[in-house]
């Protein structure tokens, strides 16, 4: 039976779950096909990825006072969608360049996950834990960590996350403080970005990069502006270019083959200073395909997140015809 | 792998369940999904927390016979004990003391570095560019786009007047000791809600963007760690 209800009323009522499923269908197509959009670079990216290159030069330089990064993941598995491509292409882009690297996780429920990333990141360049990265664990309070970065951060973390004394360490003993610490890189779904800005940057001058949720980033341009930020990631489309810039770097060195580069890591490598704790030397056919894989997983999602958003944008476009021939109706 | 992916899967898709309606399977995955956090964060609490910095300190101190910091310690865990005094109605105020000096010490060792940050240096590079030093609201800067008029003249020109009058306007949008009729309160109402239209739009679709990354992300994990794995377990 055919509904009475004028043109205007069916579009207004139009039934949630057959919007879901378009949207479902919206997303899922451009992931099947593998269809792709051009990465654009917007100065917030690449301003963080000019200055880790700035860290390299520096570090080739003056060999005996090289500089760090710190890492910070203060994000929960909630946004790990868009934050994990984040960190995965920022940690790549370290161990590529061989800049050491601190971290350490500021929520319990991320600890596994920040651990799990670093080792993934680190495993593709062969990067010595302990040595080349550390994983400082848990800290709380974390105001107390950042105030004994000022000194020495071993007298607060006296143990790694995995309970080795952080004395032992021989990155630690090169790597303890904000002074051989360039840069702070956030990496967060919350305010914490604003907590870096106000306790490290404003205390002590440290270089903020933050990478974060699309939702937060908004939140955070004024603090870009007043150059209390030297970067962000916002978003996908943030990990999206820093990914690009990373992969870009890279192919200069290891040409488009990637796979082959992962195969022969640690042909050459003394294999006795991994420990398999950490990680395994050597990458099976399955981890070469999933490794790859994920260079450009936030670039996949992006020809997706483009069409969701025209398909977004068509549905506000009509539900506003709608709306506006309702009122013009009732009006008369 | 396979039986914990497919379980992942599974979860995922008991949660979108509720897409359709509220149900006993989009319940079950929400308070499986509780419990494991909780669970998960009582083990760190104690592994990273208590383990780490009182349970090792105090055998350390013990063995170093460091009576100072045996005392701190003893004295600390203490008055972090007296937040347990929630759990009795009659105890619970006891726990004002531990919640007086956790407040303390934020308030003190906040206040200011949070005024500098988000107030002195917010205000300042609103009117001044921090890096270059250079005033946002330059007469020579629109001389330089009369005198050279191209497209990058033109938004260093108008960059810092559009910064700075945005920001006085949703100020005064904001400021309530006064009535509608004041003559600066009505002229600043419109541009004020343009500003604030143009931001909550900026909001709104980077809000959306995050949502459906979310949604792309577990589709990622379906389609590229799931699906190869199963495609291997039942020999497709």
């Amino acid at each position: 039976m055919m509904s009475n209800k004028p043109f205007y009323e069916k579009l207004l009522s139009f039934p949630k779950w057959a919007l879901y499923i378009v949207m479902f269908l919206v997303v899922l197509l451009p992931l099947i096909f593998g269809w792709k959009f051009k990465t654009n670079i917007t100065p917030e990216v690449s301003s963080i990825f000019d200055n880790m290159e700035q860290i390299y030069k520096y570090n080739q330089t003056h060999p005996n006072d090289i500089k760090g990064i710190f890492l910070s993941f203060d994000y929960t598995p909630s946004t790990n969608a868009e934050l994990d491509p984040m960190a995965l292409a920022v940690l790549r882009h370290a161990f590529f360049r061989k800049i050491p690297v601190l971290s350490w996780a500021y929520l319990p429920d991320t600890l596994a996950m920040g651990e799990r990333i670093l080792h993934y990141a680190a495993k593709e360049y062969g990067a010595v834990y302990g040595k080349d990265y550390v994983y400082l664990g848990y800290p709380v309070p974390m105001t107390a960590g950042i105030i004994s970065f000022s000194t020495d951060i071993r007298t607060f973390m006296v143990k790694d996350y995995y309970g080795i004394p952080t004395k032992d360490i021989p990155l630690l003993e090169k790597i303890h403080n904000w002074n051989s610490i360039d840069t702070i890189v956030t990496i967060s779904g919350s305010s914490m970005p604003r907590f870096w800005v106000t306790y490290a940057n404003t205390m002590y001058g440290k270089k903020i990069a933050t990478g974060t949720t699309a939702v937060s980033a908004a939140d955070f341009y004024p603090f870009i502006a007043s150059h209390q930020m030297i970067g962000m990631m916002g978003g996908l489309r943030g990990a999206a270019e820093y990914e690009k810039l990373e992969d870009d770097l890279e192919q200069t060195v290891h040409s488009s083959n990637r796979a082959n580069y992962l195969k022969t890591v640690f042909k050459n490598k003394d294999l006795s200073l991994y420990d398999s704790k950490y990680y395994k030397p050597g990458f099976s056919e399955d981890e070469v395909i999933e490794h790859v894989a994920s260079l450009e997983q936030a670039r996949r999602g992006m020809s997706a997140q483009a069409f969701a958003h025209f398909y977004v944008i068509i549905l506000i476009i009509i539900g506003n015809i709608a709306f506006f021939m309702k009122r013009k109706k009732e009006k008369r | 792998m396979i039986i914990w992916s497919t379980v992942a899967v599974l979860l995922t898709l008991a949660i979108f369940s509720k897409v359709f309606k509220d149900n006993v399977v989009y319940k079950f995955a929400e308070s499986l999904f509780v419990g494991v956090m909780v669970g998960y964060t009582v083990v760190v609490t104690y592994t990273q927390i208590i383990l780490r910095k009182l349970v090792d300190p105090l055998n350390a101190a013990f063995k170093a016979h460091d009576v100072g910091m045996i005392i701190a310690l003893i004295i600390a865990t203490l008055i972090g004990m007296l937040y347990l005094s929630r759990f009795s109605q009659k105890a619970a105020w006891v726990s004002r003391y531990p919640i007086a000096i956790t407040i303390g010490y934020w308030a003190g060792y906040g206040i200011l570095v949070t005024f500098q940050s988000t107030i002195l240096i917010q205000t300042y590079s609103t009117v001044v560019d921090t890096q270059t030093g250079d005033a946002l609201l330059s007469g020579a800067k629109i001389a330089q786009f009369f005198k050279s008029p191209t497209f990058a003249n033109f938004m260093n020109a108008i960059n810092g007047p559009i910064l700075v009058f945005g920001v006085l306007v949703v100020l005064i949008y904001f400021f309530f000791s006064f009535k509608n009729t004041n003559p600066v309160i009505r002229f600043s109402n419109k541009p004020a809600l343009v500003y604030l239209m143009i931001a909550f739009g900026a909001s709104f679709g980077y809000t959306f963007m995050a949502r459906i990354s979310l949604f792309i992300g577990r589709i990622n994990f379906i389609m590229r760690d799931w699906w190869p794995l199963f495609k291997k377990a039942v020999g497709i």
